[in-house]
């Protein structure tokens, strides 16, 4: 099947008042490509959405499908279409008619109608559903006719706006895998639109952490969790420790960070001495021992266990109540409670980020911190 | 304590009782008296028959009048339908200064005494030239029957989910096709429901109808006429038909509007 919708945002702009939603947002997706975007409410994930769909207007920048613009172009012109969040199935029309819709307004004849909607059901496994009435369905059901319907004309796009925030956990993991099935199935482009990490982690061929308007970071899943470039991304992609300290001495290839709990090794490339960072280290990288470690200063005891299906995640509260988790599959080797534990890590799993908040060191005149503990 | 509590509710549905005889019991006599097998009022009736409906379907001045009430209900409600659906949408697709304040002005023929809107209506008409008669009517009813229609649309727009307009528009519906398509069908129980309530409305309309029908008649105006001269059984025959009307189009027109 050839592959079709590639998108270009370009310098794109957006305000309501004095609130930037959208700021000067530059991206590409390239034909066929899942692309999440992925930041917390009101970091202007769906107002991007809804400009691509031709609901929103724009107040600078152009929107570019297949080399062609589009911002001239009402919604219903556009070759774009969106699953919504809450369904938004008509509710007085049956299964059959609201996937029919989109071909009915175009004057499709009958008997195409009638296999295309087929086929249509066909992907989203809900064949014999014809007759059902909206009101008759669950909530996944509805779900998987909302996309059918979307996906009925061949649209060269498909915009997802939060589509499986509405579900229960158990059918939100299993509709994961369904429309990462569909969406390769069609190979036509996704936009996804999530706050949930783990479902743009699972689906997506490329992620753009939004925050306040503008593009943190974009990549493939694993460039995002294995080198954040922010906190913010380390935060929001996959589950981390996070420090604030400041930069220490480097030390070999790696450099000492002083934080409030005591100093460790992290991997950073241009950071200057006494500079404030933010510091990320997966649970899963962090080590302890009984004994300490040269190079690390952090100890504390084990104050709890979580237990996170397969994953045991082990609480260590730290000098000045600071609490770091570490993680093992089925919690093998994990200390006792009320342990008195050594944390170290191998430098190169820590990432030293910038601290968002700038220098705050020389701003301030603070206080120095202990050079051992 | 237990046993004050069981008087109070006991007074209360006396009281209750006795409200609603107060206000059912005038229309219960007119229904009994319609069935009167003697031409005067009197209570104990001596017998029963339907002879004063046949009298009443006999009757041509009551029937035209009849008539003339039908037409005008009929035209004035389906223009007030078409003004107050398209109205309502316009109000809930588009934001416009004074939108509120719109909102609550369009409801005003509904509080204005009756009288003074066929005062105000009769002044303009004959400044822009309408002269008394059936169209003006018409116009008049209209004009006050889209504050029954116009609120009851938009209340229920918006109470309707707003995506499925977007969601036909993002499929390619053009606007009138999303507007027959798919706002018609779900507010269509509201467009009933107030064309119902409408329709009763106009066809028991008496001061603005008086202000602009010249020399023609409505039925409440027939039945006002008739009465001057002492009620005949014939009028309660004609308001007990009207009565079980309206009480008809009133039970359906609640119904539509609790829906859904």
């Amino acid at each position: 099947m050839e592959k079709k919708g590639a998108i270009e945002l370009i310098d794109l702009d957006k305000s309501y008042g004095d609130n930037h939603v959208v700021d000067h947002i530059n991206f590409s997706v390239e034909k066929g490509e899942f692309v999440s975007f992925l930041g917390p409410s009101g970091c202007g994930k769906t107002t991007l959405l809804r400009m691509i769909a031709g609901f929103e207007t724009l107040d600078g920048g152009d929107i570019r499908l297949d080399g062609v613009s589009i911002i001239k172009l009402p919604p219903e012109k556009r070759n774009v279409h969106t699953v919504f969040q809450h369904y938004s199935l008509f509710p007085h029309m049956n299964v059959y008619d609201n996937i029919a819709y989109g071909l009915k307004a175009e004057h499709v004849g009958r008997s195409k109608i009638q296999e295309a909607v087929k086929e249509a059901l066909k992907i989203v496994s809900l064949e014999g559903f014809e007759e059902r009435m909206p009101s008759q369905m669950s909530g996944g059901q509805k779900q998987r006719v909302a996309i059918a319907r979307a996906i009925v004309t061949h649209p060269s796009v498909l915009l997802l706006d939060e589509p499986l925030t509405a579900l229960d956990m158990k059918l939100r993991k299993d509709m994961r895998y369904k429309l990462r099935e569909i969406q390769q199935q069609l190979g036509i482009t996704f936009i996804y639109v999530t706050h949930d990490q783990e479902e743009a982690m699972i689906m997506s061929d490329k992620i753009v952490v939004l925050q306040g308007g503008h593009i943190e970071q974009q990549g493939i899943p694993q460039e995002l969790y294995k080198n954040p470039k922010t906190a913010f991304v380390s935060d929001f992609i996959g589950e981390t420790n996070e420090f604030d300290g400041m930069v220490g001495d480097p030390k070999g290839d790696a450099i000492r960070i002083l934080c409030e709990s005591g100093d460790f090794l992290a991997t950073g490339f241009s950071f200057e001495k006494d500079e404030f960072v933010n510091v990320s280290i997966r649970p899963h990288r962090v080590q302890w021992s009984e004994e300490k470690v040269p190079g690390f200063h952090l100890h504390g005891h084990v104050t709890d266990f979580i237990y996170t299906g397969s994953l045991v995640t082990a609480v260590v509260m730290l000098r000045n109540g600071r609490r770091v988790r570490v993680s093992r599959l089925g919690g093998r080797g994990l200390p006792k409670l009320n342990q008195i534990v050594h944390l170290f890590w191998n430098p190169k799993y820590a990432i030293v980020m910038k601290n968002p908040v700038g220098d705050v060191a020389k701003m301030t005149g603070m206080v120095k911190f202990p050079e051992k503990i | 304590m237990i046993k004050r509590k069981h008087l109070s509710t006991g007074v209360l549905t006396v009281i209750g009782i006795l409200i609603l005889l107060f206000m059912y019991i005038p229309i219960i006599v007119v229904v009994l008296y319609a069935f009167n097998a003697d031409s005067v009022n009197y209570f104990p009736m001596r017998g029963a028959s339907f002879k004063w409906f046949a009298k009443m379907a006999a009757d041509d001045d009551l029937i035209r009048s009849l008539e003339h009430s039908l037409v005008i209900a009929g035209i004035s409600t389906g223009v007030a339908c078409v003004l107050g659906v398209t109205g309502g949408y316009g109000m809930y697709r588009f934001d416009f200064p004074g939108k509120s304040f719109m909102n609550k002005l369009v409801m005003l023929p509904l509080i204005l005494p009756g009288i003074l809107t066929g005062v105000a209506l009769l002044t303009f008409y004959q400044a822009v030239g309408i002269h008394q008669g059936m169209m003006a009517v018409i116009l008049g009813h209209s004009t006050f029957l889209i504050a029954t229609v116009l609120p009851q649309v938009y209340s229920r727009l918006q109470q309707l989910d707003g995506n499925i307009i977007e969601a036909a528009e993002d499929l390619g519906a053009t606007s009138s096709q999303t507007f027959f398509h798919v706002v018609l069908p779900n507010i269509q129980t509201a467009i009933i429901s107030s064309a119902l309530l409408s329709f009763t409305l106009s066809m028991d309309e008496i001061p603005v109808t008086y202000f602009l029908n010249g020399i023609f008649s409505t039925l409440p105006i027939q039945i006002w006429g008739m009465t001057r001269n002492g009620i005949t059984p014939e009028v309660n025959a004609i308001s007990s038909l009207i009565f079980i009307i309206s009480l008809a189009a009133i039970l359906i027109s609640n119904m539509l509007s609790k829906e859904d």
